[in-house]
């Protein structure tokens, strides 16, 4: 459900940078979502193409890559965890840091041959 | 040609400014919110009703339903300030929602702030209003499949509380598989057993709660 939340704010940002590039169309956009948002992918390019209708992104593939959760320990290094509300590595017990997983990130966006058909 | 603009830039869902500002908002005053998520009939609101003389004159509700203000009423009868959101239709609250509910309804005196979102038990688990914690409440009338069922509510909760335990007697329901499935999703989750009716449960709750705002801080 909050999907459409983040679709709306990708859409926003795709326009944005669409502006660079006034002769050309939206093909493909990639994506990565971490494990975190629980983002539904099938539910997010649907979205996204139903808010795509009628703008630059129109018929534009949506590539979407599932990023795992993963801590940053100072002695154990990066470790795959099972929570972000769980601090603490698994294999020693420190505190970490999350460092992957987390967001939603827009990776690329490609743009077709200006002027060239869409 | 095909042209590759490399963004590699974080999206925050729509709204997210809004959460991060009231989160900010109810740090600044000293406030620690429980987002209450369940499903409809869960008990959310009998929790609160059971949990209000405990909590007088230091926490406060605000009540997201799609219509009426029946839990509002419940909860001030139960001796607490409360708030009623009417969503109309929307299937949960957002950030919004609690913003301009907040210009209605002053939060002076409290440190405690229980929202009870919309009954459902799927999308008030993708939205994060300024809350501190989110708190899934799943009652053993339900089944004890649900929380296998929901991942997600397990997932981005705390805490589960178990409600309705007082009939128990009458019901198949396994409350350690509850516990297992939403220890798979959450291995740290805190599961507390409880029934509005007989109290059983609720010191536990109430002080577990208080124990993650003296963390906070």
């Amino acid at each position: 459900m909050h999907e459409l939340s983040f679709a709306t704010q990708i859409l926003d940002r795709v326009q944005q940078e669409a502006r660079n590039f006034p002769r050309s169309k939206v093909t493909r956009v990639r994506l990565s979502a971490g494990e975190l948002l629980c983002i539904e992918n099938a539910s997010l390019t649907f979205c996204l193409e139903a808010i795509a209708a009628g703008t630059v992104m129109e018929n534009a593939e949506i590539e979407i890559a599932e990023v795992p959760l993963e801590l940053e320990c100072a002695q154990c290094g990066r470790t795959p965890v099972a929570s972000a509300l769980e601090p603490h590595c698994p294999r020693c017990g420190e505190i970490g840091t999350l460092v992957a997983g987390t967001d939603l990130i827009i990776e690329e966006i490609e743009f077709n041959e200006p002027d060239s058909e869409a | 040609m095909s042209q590759i603009v490399k963004l590699e830039e974080k999206v925050k869902a729509k709204g997210w400014e809004i959460a991060e500002e009231l989160h900010g908002l109810f740090r600044e005053r000293g406030i620690f919110v429980v987002n209450l998520i369940g499903s409809p009939g869960s008990g959310k609101t009998s929790l609160l009703e059971a949990l209000a003389p405990s909590v007088r004159g230091r926490a406060a509700v605000i009540e997201g339903d799609l219509q009426t203000d029946e839990d509002k009423q419940r909860i001030e009868r139960a001796g607490l300030r409360a708030y009623q959101i009417n969503t109309v239709a929307a299937c949960h609250l957002d950030a919004g929602m609690i913003r301009n509910a907040l210009a209605r309804f002053p939060l002076e005196g409290i440190n405690l702030l229980f929202i009870e979102n919309v009954g459902n038990l799927v999308c008030p688990a993708g939205f994060e209003i300024g809350e501190d914690i989110k708190v899934a409440v799943v009652s053993v009338t339900e089944g004890d499949d649900k929380p296998a069922k929901y991942p997600k509510a397990m997932r981005v909760s705390t805490g589960l509380v178990v409600t309705k335990v007082d009939l128990l007697p009458h019901l198949e329901c396994d409350v350690e598989r509850m516990k297992r499935d939403a220890s798979a999703q959450q291995p740290n989750i805190a599961v507390f057993t409880t029934s509005a009716r007989t109290g059983e449960g609720l010191v536990d709750f109430l002080r577990w709660i208080d124990g993650l705002a003296r963390a906070r801080g």
